[in-house]
């Protein structure tokens, strides 16, 4: 039904101007960079980079983005499988990241050579950015998609360290959401006399 | 044929177009709002492009018909007005689409 599909564009829209901070890029791509230092490092301690973002995600967002566009609960069931991909993409980082700490010292060569390949890893994120995508119309988690498997592929191929894969990505990933913000805060700024409520 | 002739039940369905939710403006906000679990008064403005009185006014004009409810609430010691569509409200876009689509069925044959 086109009126159906009207609201669903709509609420696709929606959905994306109010994303368009780049709060969420930032958080993934610091995740990944995090992630990526606890490969290159072999250290736990940068496993708290990879989830301690998430914490800060609702206060910069209460802080940035609801001052400058207003607030907004959204309640769609595919938004909401959207936001648990977005989440379970973070979750799985961490997860991955807890699993090769608790694991370093008696890991299996086979193990530890499967993990060194990293290409299911890239796989899985990148579906991850599709559904995403696909649930919620953010149409440059397609592009995060295609470049996540693009690098992991080409980094594999060259035989290149993971960790280095997983940090140009998160870096990418990264630079594109501070760009993101950036642009929103020149575009939406913030007017002091400006509140969230009716007069 | 006479106008008092006309077969006015063909345009029947025109009638039955509640003329609340018919209007560009309010039809917009119901639009947002039914896509939406709730909103605050700033998003509403940006999303519609309302002008803040032009929203207060038809968002009262739909709370007094209670299409949509309107809570305050402190955030961090900052008002917010939230603002929902409630069950009522969300049975007024749906019988208004059925309308639109009979009428458009009717008057256009599609």
């Amino acid at each position: 039904m086109s009126q159906e599909q009207d609201f669903k564009k709509l609420q696709q829209r929606t959905y994306q101007s109010y994303h368009q901070d780049g709060l969420i890029d930032i958080i993934i791509g610091l995740a990944m960079i995090g992630f990526g230092l606890m490969l290159a490092f072999d250290s736990s301690v940068f496993i708290f980079m990879s989830w301690m973002p998430i914490i800060f995600y609702v206060p910069f967002k209460n802080r940035i983005t609801v001052p400058r566009i207003g607030y907004v609960k959204f309640s769609s069931s595919n938004l909401r499988l959207a936001m648990a991909l977005g989440t379970g993409l973070l979750v799985m980082l961490f997860i991955v990241g807890l699993y090769l700490f608790a694991v370093s010292d008696n890991i299996s060569f086979q193990v530890r050579e499967w993990l060194g390949q990293y290409l299911w890893l890239g796989g899985l994120v990148a579906v991850c950015f599709l559904g995403t995508a696909l649930l919620t119309g953010i149409t440059r988690f397609y592009a995060y998609a295609g470049l996540i498997l693009l690098i992991f592929s080409v980094g594999t191929w060259l035989a290149i360290q993971p960790f280095f894969i997983v940090i140009t990505s998160g870096l990418l990933i990264e630079i594109t959401g501070v760009w993101l913000l950036v642009r929103f805060l020149v575009k939406y700024p913030l007017n002091s006399g400006e509140s969230t409520h009716e007069s | 044929m006479s106008p008092n002739e006309l077969p006015n039940k063909d345009l029947q369905p025109i009638s039955d177009i509640d003329p609340l939710v018919h209007s560009p403006t309010r039809l917009k906000i119901l639009a947002y709002l039914s896509i939406v679990e709730s909103a605050d008064f700033t998003f509403l403005m940006r999303q519609t492009g309302l002008t803040r009185g032009n929203l207060s006014v038809n968002l009262r004009k739909l709370e007094d018909v209670g299409y949509v409810s309107i809570t305050k609430e402190f955030v961090d010691r900052i008002p917010r007005t939230l603002i929902r569509l409630t069950d009522e409200g969300r049975q007024a876009i749906q019988t208004y689409r059925d309308n639109m689509r009979t009428v458009l069925n009717e008057l256009l044959g599609e």
